[in-house]
């Protein structure tokens, strides 16, 4: 679902993305570990060609994100990870709107199943957005991803300033997806959650893969151990 | 997708209280300008009629004495104050002029303010160079009218910018623009189409506000209805020229607050900065021909004829005409003698004169060529066209005051050297001045370089940006 | 304090959009001016030939009848004065030459507004033009985010939590504003007067008069620092600050002058020019007491004379009684005319009090009047030139009809004057006020433009101890 292939971004002089090379499939979560300006969020915006690569491709569903930009669009649902809405505007207006961009059209009833499904609670539905939490919104999202029968889901480190409850149910909601066969980039620091989730694990750094596995093959004690190494290797150079 | 972001952006507009806000400013505005243009015009009707009616009054006096002397009764009044002689009609009883207001005169102050609406030339006396200008405070002239045609010059393209200048950087401030470029859209295309609902409703609320503005304070205005018409094509089309602009600052700077000055610096150029400085580097480079040096001139011939016109008259009777004594031959040699006295200065006071008006006319045909620097410039000259208060107007109204005094000049001297006198049955057909506006309004070439233009920076700024079809979004 | 400061400026001089602007300003500046310089030359140049020629004509004009050469009459030019290149005022939209001649007063006629397109109304670039819109533009460019840069960076709290105090804060990125402006405006002002003081054939080129006009837009621009910095402090973000302090400046400049208009129209409307003349015809008709028209005043005046002389009849007089009749007549109409020209000014100086009154709502009413006022381009000037040349002109009347009177005799037709007699009426001479009575006439304008500053001023100062 996911390919990408000798990926390289530079910014003149700095290099953001070096040579990355990484594959997600159906059913698949890959979480990517890495600090600040590992170069992370900068692969999950070339997949979204907000920025083009330097060198290497892109593909989603076997299509070049560069030559398709607006066709790719179509499997993939993207949550930032400050998901904005529009604040005037009720969560299943909002729902629909997104998803009319998207050429889908619901009527009320389907509309408020997928945002039940996605675990917003039903008195919320009719609210206007601007009173929404962070986890709210982003539920409202995978709202979206389901109703559009996302096939890939691109996550910039959704967990961050949620608390524990509504992380776990984020996570479990991204299970499901997973069990439902999409495949799922996330990119987190959450060494915890990522192995409790992910299928795969990446960890970046300075733009390259330092480390892929295979998320049940290592335990979690085993997995912190190699991410402080890779990131000690970066403070002794 | 068109249809939903309809939808959704009348859903906006409505919860963020803007559709309210712009539908009292613009309201507010309309309503102050067109009662304000209307108090101009009825002022100025006012004036007419005050006029007309002292016409009037002096025209039914006349009449009656003429019917008196007809009958051979007594008037009491001395020969030379007498209406049966065509000479004291043409002197004591001239004809009124009068330049009535157009159905939308309300729309421009214009030049009217400037300008007297009503005149009457004599049967003698320089009816080719009189004085056009009304007594007003130049103060007022400095500072200019609240009127319709200042509210859509200046006012409308700010209540734009107040209304469109954030519509991309907004979503980018607020974070959502992350979102809809993760969907399977053209950002650009969809900001198009936000922008173009924008129009459409702000076109909408306009139309709607002047309509209702036009019918409540100046019904009359729908008499006219090509112009009507024509005023809001023009409307239109300058609206559209600003959210343009709007547009292209939006995907160029992508920045509220600095979308908001660069908006506000170009509105100042466009109304303010180009057409003062066109203004005064025209007037540089084209001056004004000096009425100074004018004045010279026709003095300096003044005094050469003078010994031209004493060897005809005596000067003292060429300045007191009306104090002519005597009857029969001796009435008659005066005035004949009058008019050719006058006929010579005329003769050479006229080709300088029209010199002077030639140099004039192509000066300001220069000046307006300008128009097309600015389209503040286009819309003030199309809004004043269509209101009748151009200063084309007046130059024509000058002419048809002219070519009328000849019309009636050439009525009544004939009566004298013919010794004929003036009866009730040629007060009957008297010529009467009727004002003509021969000023063709060119609505339609306005619009069309107005659209042109607003195409032209449509095409070369935004096409690049339409064809990539994406915007940077990163870099936040 | 001077540390605030210095940082302000620092921060100015790296900003790309006050270069962008202050460039602008300055190639705006260098045309008007050469524009200007190249007009104010030419204009006065035929000013001066003008009136040389016309008196050429008047002293030239050879052995005539007195009163046929008071109907010959003579023009009045207005000169033009050195700070008219600063400031045009309203000279575009009055005359500049008056007809003398005898029984009439005439209005200056030709003004450069009527013989030029409708584009002039959108007014013309002037050194004053750049100063009046522009620079308050320039003022808020720069002090539109003093505050709210500071709260959206969230570097107000480090900064009280330095010690500084508020007031000292305040004044500092007060005074960071106002100098830029204050800085280029002072060099600006030196180099026109150095080019001023540098032209030929230069009238009434005085470096105090500028030097108040200078002190006037400095006023000025303290205001429009002072709201500034003012709404900075009251905005909760740069955005909101700025669209206050352009729709302010809007309001201010372009809103207030036009609503102003309305009023003054409203509540002292001029009589249309027919009815100007309709009047004083009348009066002219029944006398300017409504009951002793000239005809009967005349009588009364032949009577009175004879009686005075103790003569029986008009030609035992010694002098020509026609000439003295004519000469008091025409102090009659001169009479009439100043009459209704007084209401006329009255009418004038309403309307333009209306204007004053409303400087509550716009600093911009003050210094736009008085800007014009020093530079002498204003409708008062304008004023006082038609009535030196109103009073020229029945000194005129008055030597041509004591010509009669004195040289000639009753009843005596082809009567004329010598050739040379001509020469012997004084030249036209107008002098504008002295600066001290212009000031005088501004006080309420100055009072308002102080009000204007103080009051901002104090809000300025107690709001920066709350915040």
């Amino acid at each position: 679902m996911i390919t990408i292939k000798n990926i390289t971004k530079k910014f003149n002089d700095f290099i953001a993305v070096n040579n990355l090379s990484l594959e997600v499939k159906e059913g698949e979560i890959l979480c990517l570990l890495g600090a600040n300006g590992a170069g992370k969020s900068t692969t999950i915006n070339m997949l979204l060609n907000f920025i083009e690569p330097s060198f290497g491709s892109a593909k989603i569903n076997g299509l070049d994100v560069v030559k398709n930009p607006i066709k790719t669009k179509n499997f993939l649902t993207y949550i930032p990870e400050n998901l904005m809405l529009y604040p005037t505007l009720t969560a299943i207006e909002n729902l629909d709107y997104f998803c009319k961009l998207s050429g889908k059209n619901f009527d009320k009833t389907e509309l408020k199943l997928y945002l039940t499904d996605a675990g917003l609670q039903e008195e919320a539905h009719n609210n206007r957005v601007k009173t929404f939490s962070k986890g709210m919104r982003q539920k409202v999202g995978i709202a979206l991803a389901i109703a559009k029968e996302s096939k890939v889901l691109l996550l910039d480190e959704p967990t961050s300033g949620l608390d524990p409850k509504s992380s776990n149910e984020f996570m479990d909601l991204l299970t499901r997806m997973k069990d439902d066969g999409v495949a799922i980039l996330m990119a987190t620091h959450d060494l915890f959650r990522a192995k409790e989730v992910s299928t795969h694990i990446g960890i970046m750094r300075s733009g390259k893969l330092e480390n892929y596995s295979d998320s049940s093959k290592v335990s979690l004690k085993e997995l912190e151990t190699i991410y402080l190494d890779i990131m000690n290797f970066k403070n002794v150079s | 997708m068109f249809y939903n972001n309809l939808i959704y952006e009348i859903k906006l507009l409505i919860r963020s209280n803007w559709l309210i806000l712009l539908l009292i400013g613009i309201t507010l505005l309309f309503v102050f300008a067109t009662f304000n243009g209307n108090k101009n015009v009825t002022k100025r009707v006012n004036d007419i009629a005050e006029v007309q009616e002292g016409f009037n009054k002096k025209d039914s006096l006349m009449l009656a004495t003429l019917i008196k002397i007809e009958k051979g009764e007594k008037t009491g009044l001395p020969y030379w104050q007498l209406p049966s002689e065509p000479m004291t009609v043409g002197s004591r009883y001239p004809r009124i002029a009068i330049m009535h207001p157009e159905a939308l005169s309300f729309l421009a102050t214009g030049q009217s303010d400037m300008y007297t609406h009503f005149k009457s030339p004599t049967v003698y006396g320089n009816n080719f160079a009189l004085d056009y200008s009304e007594m007003v405070n130049p103060v007022q002239l400095l500072f200019g009218n609240f009127d319709l045609a200042f509210v859509i010059i200046y006012i409308l393209p700010l209540l734009i910018i107040a209304f469109t200048f954030n519509v991309l950087s907004k979503e980018k401030e607020l974070g959502t623009l992350r979102l809809l470029g993760a969907q399977p859209i053209s950002v650009i295309n969809w900001l198009l189409q936000k922008i173009i609902i924008r129009y459409l409703i702000f076109t909408i609320i306009t139309s709607i506000i002047l309509l209702i503005t036009i019918a409540l304070f100046s019904p009359n205005a729908f008499n006219s209805i090509n112009n009507l018409f024509g005023l809001f094509l023009l409307i239109y089309g300058y609206i559209l020229f600003w959210f343009v602009i709007s547009f292209i600052v939006n995907i160029k700077i992508n920045h509220s607050s600095k979308n908001a000055l660069s908006l506000i610096g170009i509105w100042l150029l466009i109304v303010m900065v180009l057409p003062a400085t066109v203004n005064q580097i025209g007037n540089s480079l084209y001056p004004t021909p000096s009425r100074l040096k004018m004045i010279n001139e026709i003095r300096l011939i003044k005094k050469e004829n003078e010994k031209k016109q004493n060897e005809i008259m005596s000067e003292y009777l060429r300045t007191h005409p009306e104090l002519a004594q005597g009857n029969g031959n001796d009435k008659f040699g005066f005035w004949h003698n009058y008019f050719a006295s006058e006929k010579i200065m005329e003769e050479r006071t006229k080709p300088l004169l029209a010199e002077y008006d030639l140099q004039l006319k192509k000066q300001q045909n220069l000046i307006r060529m300008f128009k097309y620097v600015s389209p503040a410039i286009l819309m003030q000259q199309s809004l004043n066209n269509i209101a009748g208060t151009s200063e084309k107007h007046y130059n024509d109204y000058k002419k048809q005051v002219f070519e009328f005094s000849n019309t009636w000049r050439d009525y009544l001297v004939p009566m004298l050297f013919k010794k004929q006198k003036f009866k009730v049955d040629n007060y009957k057909e008297l010529p009467q001045f009727t004002y003509k506006n021969r000023i063709v309004n060119n609505v339609w070439l306005n619009l069309l370089s107005m659209l042109i233009l607003s195409i032209t920076i449509f095409v070369l700024l935004g096409f690049k940006d339409l064809k990539r079809k994406i915007i940077p979004i990163t870099r936040l | 304090m001077k540390n605030i400061i210095f940082k302000e400026l620092k921060e100015l001089t790296r900003d790309g959009r006050f270069k962008i602007a202050i460039v602008i300003s300055l190639i705006l500046l260098v045309v008007a001016t050469i524009t200007g310089i190249n007009q104010y030359q030419k204009n006065n140049q035929q000013y001066l030939e003008s009136a040389e020629t016309e008196r050429k004509v008047w002293e030239t004009q050879g052995e005539k009848n007195p009163h046929s050469a008071a109907h010959y009459g003579t023009y009045a030019f207005k000169p033009k004065f050195a700070l008219s290149l600063f400031d045009y005022g309203v000279t575009k939209y009055t005359g500049n030459s008056i007809f003398l001649e005898a029984h009439n007063r005439h209005e200056a006629s030709f003004s450069e507004a009527t013989d030029q397109t409708s584009l002039a109304r959108f007014g013309t670039l002037s050194i004053n033009f750049v100063l009046i819109y522009l620079f308050p533009l320039i003022i808020i460019l720069i002090g539109y985010n003093s505050y709210t840069k500071e709260v959206e960076h969230k570097t107000l709290t480090l900064l009280k939590s330095q010690g500084v105090h508020p007031t000292k804060l305040t004044l500092g990125k007060w005074l960071a504003t106002f100098i830029p402006v204050f800085l280029l405006t002072a060099i600006i002002f030196l180099i026109i007067g150095i080019i001023l003081s540098s032209l030929e054939n230069l009238a009434f080129f005085t470096w105090s008069s500028l030097l108040a006009i200078f002190a006037s837009y400095t006023l000025y621009y303290l205001i429009i620092t002072t709201i500034t910095v003012l709404i900075s402090m009251w905005s909760k973000s740069s955005g909101m600050s700025l669209v206050s302090c352009l729709i302010i400046w809007i309001i201010f400049s372009f809103i207030t002058p036009k609503i102003a208009t309305n009023f003054a129209n409203e509540n002292h409307p001029y009589p249309s020019k027919s009815e100007f003349s309709t009047r004083i015809a009348e009066d002219r008709k029944n006398g300017l007491d409504g009951h002793n028209p000239w005809n009967k005043a005349a009588k009364k005046l032949e009577q009175e004379t004879l009686q005075k002389y103790n003569v029986d009849s008009l030609s035992q007089l010694p002098f020509n009684y026609a000439g003295y009749r004519m000469q008091k007549g025409e102090e009659h109409e001169a009479k009439i005319y100043e009459k209704h020209y007084n209401i006329l000014n009255e009418i004038a100086n309403n309307q333009n009090n209306t204007y004053k009154k409303l400087s509550f709502l716009s600093p911009f009413f003050p210094i736009r009047f008085l800007s014009m006022d020093i530079a002498n381009t204003s409708d008062n000037l304008h004023w006082k030139f038609t009535k030196a040349a109103e009073k020229y002109r029945i000194e005129k009347q008055r030597f041509l009809n004591n010509d009669i009177k004195d040289n000639s005799k009753l009843g005596e037709r082809g009567y004329k004057m010598s050739a040379e007699s001509f020469k012997k009426l004084p030249k036209f001479s107008f002098t504008p006020p002295t600066l001290g009575e212009i000031l005088k006439d501004n006080t309420q304008n100055i009072f308002f433009l102080s009000l204007w500053f103080f009051i901002p001023f104090l809000g300025l100062i107690i709001t920066s101890k709350k915040i």
